[in-house]
């Protein structure tokens, strides 16, 4: 009988859309607005570009051992840092082709031959995910200062997770590593000044970006200015402060994960490479499992939203990307999702053997396999998967919103993420924190449709009624109850999406509910076998330094622009600090964190009945 | 994880028998509940907050800096040499919640009375307000090991450390690990042990340093929240107890309560930071309340609470000073008041509970 109601109002939906949207398309485009945040009118569909895709293809990529070369030359004195501004040092061409049912990237440097690598084994896949992508965001306007970075500056698209390395120091020992923590010989740490600087030239520019401020490092949380800075970043307007961080602080110093809330931290990017301690041995911590459940609990209880972050090494733990998403699903109140992050060999692991690489090679095609083969085909290698840049459309449709309230209607545009379809992809899941019911989204609401409705609704830009009008019609024509998972209702689906989602990206307080929307991504990092120029400069997750915003590949891969700032702005040798600020803890060497176990401080009051609640459990 | 959701009341705090874990146990009830302000401090920019998380990392991390680079073992003497200021009072809960003893004194305490301090207590550490205090304390030849000078730079080639220096580097050693352990000195302290140390105004001739037990000083402080508990949202106003010792503590009760934010006050300007914040609570030694009660601020007395007024006038009426022949030099402000005397009658309990 639902499904009966629900299929008449979704058939009234539809002929509602039509009609207006007979006479609504017939009327010319209301142009768009200009906010003050924004260089220039909100962009029309239309308008948007997009780089080359589809294959064949060349583009513009780098000679894995030429910028080895160049970097340690530069670092060594013998050649200038400015090089790498006004030059084109190791930069060759690429082909993208499709060869025997795989993507492959091939490049022949004149000196160091040729360099070959995977870039899908399902080039179906890749096919629908560039296809799906809508375009780029607006090029930056009076950044000239914040990117100054040659060929690898980013030109387009807002942002959508700044991150800013607080400390090269660590306390573990991973392999595979970004930054090579603890092993390069140096510390590189920001002062509370540094990180002031970078947050206030991070909205110098038009558009200003509402984006995720994420503190990374070495271990964020080492840094004496944490705190601080997650103070600060919510002052200076961002509403969403996360950290990448290996949870060991929290697990060891419960107080710690409560103040950090206090002080303005909403998210942990938690690295989390497995469900057992056995899968997480390669980070030579032997309970890390455990630690891991503990911070959780103890990040759970202090209200600090959790997703985890999986970096998948093909035969090292890509066997646990199944299990992890049971792990997110079991746990759906806490954890957000899970991000995957197939192998980029850098840092450390650049010195990788060819035969290493091809086997431990992974791509985000791996990953939409395996998830399938996991979950017997409930998330569709062809139906689910959409670009990481399809949240772009969303952007645009909280742009159009908050800009009916006129010029003053927000400061900040609204996260959009736009970057290249290569980068990454993603499904999106509702699941039943309670029931433990789950499903995609896809399974029951046409996206696809609905994305080409946002655009409509964004291109004609009529009023604000109009608008809310054509948003509830379109939501209701694409939503098929009969589809949905049992206990899931439209309704329902409508206070995830305004109440969740939508109000996250505007910035606005997110409602509890018992139905979660959970992101499951890929985010493919480039190394020097993968790289492609690109993808560089669509970059939306740019690194904060001191040198300006870098493109997250460009910065810990591409000519290593990391290891430069990072001997630009070095502040000791290892050994210095050590002696001048004492030696922090690295947990390493296959052994165990201590966790204290749980235990009650002395009872509270000698003669009077101990009040409801003056029990104070001991953590740690 | 069941944390307490109660305020921190006489019966609660009884358990509590030593200043290190009543640190704990506010630092814990603070943490999980609604976001805090601890501290207000006013500078010519306005009003400046010490949310709690920021209180308590500061604490910690001057703890730190104690017990890793100043060596201080439970029972050590540290002195304070400041006016009311943040950083006081920072320094007097990090020395006490490791087991160190604490003796606050006022910058303007005469220089005979300042050396004989010194020598009597032997701190191991000293916080000044700034460089011409330090430089009066090396004067003196005052024996300390490490000086911290809380605004200002030190000279480079002494071995004096600045306060933002000694925050920098406390918040290095302020590791998961390290933290922790200064929890566990803090569950370490015996009621027993000495927490502050304190001129005992009232003894025949110079005055006498006497010590206090934590056990003494929480039983001050359950006294205090017994005789005016804590409401949410209560707003104290603070100016410098001076001597007093019992003031003072009573910062710390208004500190350790879980609900008052605590405004410090400048000196002479009272009435007009009265009328800014609008507090419910007034601490301060009588003589500085009556200045407050002056016709300037009683003329804005519409823009602070009716509560206020009421015991402003209060203790106007009560404590008026007696008129005193002109030229002859002022009484010490420390025998005005019953307060300086140890066990102390704080005023904040006597006169402005009533």
């Amino acid at each position: 009988m639902n499904d009966l109601v629900s299929a008449v109002v979704r058939e009234l939906a539809e002929l509602g859309w039509r009609g207006f949207q007979s006479v609504n398309t017939r009327v010319p485009e209301t142009p768009s607005r200009s906010p003050d945040w924004a260089p220039g009118p909100l962009p029309k569909s239309h308008e948007r570009t997009k780089p080359p895709l589809g294959w064949p293809r060349e583009t513009d990529s780098l000679c894995p051992r030429c910028v080895i070369d160049t970097r340690t030359a530069i670092l060594s004195g013998e050649r200038d840092v400015g090089e790498l501004v006004t030059g084109h040092i190791g930069e060759i061409k690429a082909q993208i082709t499709e060869e025997n049912g795989r993507l492959v990237i091939r490049k022949t440097c004149r000196e160091h031959g040729t360099f070959e690598d995977l870039i899908s084994l399902d080039p179906q896949f890749s096919r629908i995910i560039e296809a799906r992508y809508p375009g780029r965001d607006y090029r930056t306007l009076g950044d000239e200062l914040v990117h100054r970075h040659g060929t690898s500056s980013i030109q387009y698209g807002r942002g959508t997770v700044l991150t800013i390395d607080l400390t090269n120091r660590c306390n573990m020992m991973c392999n595979p590593c970004f930054m090579d923590a603890n092993q390069v010989g140096y510390v590189h740490e920001l002062t509370m000044d540094d990180i002031k600087q970078i947050l206030d030239a991070s909205i110098s520019f038009k558009p200003r970006r509402q984006m995720t401020v994420q503190f990374s490092g070495g271990e964020p949380t080492m840094s004496p200015h944490f705190l601080e800075a997650c103070a600060y970043a919510k002052k200076v307007g961002y509403f969403n402060v996360q950290a990448a961080t290996n949870g060991l602080r929290f697990a060891l110093e419960p107080e710690f994960a409560f103040q950090a809330k206090e002080a303005g931290f909403d998210l942990a990017y938690f690295q989390f490479d497995g469900v057992s301690n056995d899968a997480n041995s390669h980070r030579h911590i032997s309970n890390l499992f455990d630690v891991k459940r503990r911070a959780i609990e103890i990040m759970r209880a202090a209200g600090i939203q959790i997703l985890p972050v999986t970096t998948v090494v093909n035969g090292i733990n890509d066997s646990q990307v199944g299990p992890i998403l049971d792990f997110s699903l079991a746990n759906s109140d806490v954890l957000d999702g899970v991000s995957f992050q197939p192998v980029s060999f850098t840092g450390r692991d650049e010195e990788v053997t060819d035969d290493q690489r091809r086997a431990r090679r992974y791509t985000t095609s791996h990953l939409a396999h395996a998830l399938s083969r996991h979950t017997g085909g409930k998330i569709d290698v062809y139906r689910d998967w959409y670009p990481l840049g399809a949240m772009g459309a969303f952007g645009a449709l909280a742009d159009h919103l908050q800009s009916l309230h006129g010029p003053d209607g927000t400061s900040f545009g609204a996260v959009n993420c736009s970057c290249h379809p290569n980068c990454g992809a993603s499904v999106v899941l509702v699941a039943n924190h309670r029931t433990k019911t789950w499903s995609t989204i896809t399974q029951f609401f046409d996206i696809g449709r609905f994305m080409a409705d946002i655009a409509v609704i964004c291109d004609t830009a009529r009023g604000k009624e109009l608008s809310l009008a054509q948003i509830a019609m379109s939501f209701v024509r694409n939503y098929d109850q009969s589809k949905a998972p049992p206990g899931f209702t439209l309704l329902e689906f409508v206070k995830l999406f305004f109440y969740g989602k939508m109000r996250g990206m505007m910035g606005r307080e997110v409602k509890e509910q018992d139905w979660r929307i959970l992101w499951v991504g890929g985010m493919w990092f480039q190394d020097l076998w993968t790289y492609d120029f690109r993808r560089t400069e669509m970059c939306v997750i740019p690194y904060g330094t001191q040198e300006g915003e870098i493109s997250f590949c460009a910065y810990n891969t591409g000519v290593g622009w990391r290891q430069i700032v990072e001997n630009m702005h070095t502040v000791a040798t290892t050994k210095e600090w050590f002696e001048e600020r004492g030696r922090h803890r690295v947990y390493a060497g296959n052994k165990a964190v201590a966790l204290a176990p749980g235990r009650r401080l002395p009872l509270v009051g000698s003669t009077n009945a101990a009040p409801l609640g003056a029990y104070v459990r001991e953590v740690g | 994880m069941v944390q307490s959701a109660i305020p921190l009341t006489g019966n609660v705090a009884n358990a509590f028998r030593t200043l290190g874990l009543l640190y704990m146990r506010s630092e814990q009830r603070v943490s999980r509940g609604a976001p805090r302000v601890v501290l207000r401090t006013r500078d010519a920019d306005g009003w400046h907050d010490t949310p709690a998380w920021r209180f308590f990392r500061h604490v910690i991390r001057v703890g730190l800096f104690l017990r890793e680079r100043c060596k201080m073992q439970p029972g050590d003497r540290v002195v304070v040499l400041s006016p009311l200021r943040a950083e006081r009072i920072i320094a007097e809960w990090a020395v006490v919640a490791q087991g160190g003893v604490v003796a606050t004194l006022d910058p303007g305490t005469p220089d005979d009375v300042l050396t004989r301090a010194f020598e009597h207590l032997s701190p191991r550490v000293a916080f000044v307000a700034d460089g011409a205090t330090r430089d009066r304390v090396r004067r003196l030849g005052a024996r300390v090991e490490r000086l911290v000078q809380i605004e200002g730079v030190p000279p480079p080639d002494s071995q004096d450390m600045s306060w933002s220096a000694m925050m920098d580097l406390g918040g290095t050693l302020d590791t998961a690990e390290r933290a922790q352990a200064f929890r566990t000195a803090a569950r370490s302290v015996r009621p027993e042990m000495p927490a502050i140390a304190y001129m005992d105004l009232q003894s025949p001739g110079a005055p006498e340093w006497k010590t206090a037990s934590h056990a003494a000083v929480v039983d001050r402080l359950v006294d205090l929240w017994k005789s005016s508990p804590a409401r949410p949202g209560d707003v104290a106003y603070a100016v410098d107890p001076g001597e007093y010792a019992g003031l003072r503590l009573a910062l710390w009760g208004l500190i350790a309560d879980g609900e008052t934010t605590l405004a410090l006050g400048t000196p002479e300007r009272e009435a007009f930071e009265i009328a800014e914040i609008r507090p419910n609570v007034l601490v301060g030694p009588v003589e500085s309340l009556q200045r407050a009660a002056q016709p300037s601020y009683m003329l804005r007395q519409a823009e602070a609470s009716s509560r206020v007024v009421q015991w402003l006038r209060l203790l106007t009426s009560r404590a008026a000073p007696r008129p005193r022949p002109e030229g002859a030099p002022a009484p010490p402000r420390s025998l005005t008041l019953e307060g300086s005397r140890w066990p102390l009658t704080s005023p904040f309990a006597q006169e402005v509970a009533q």
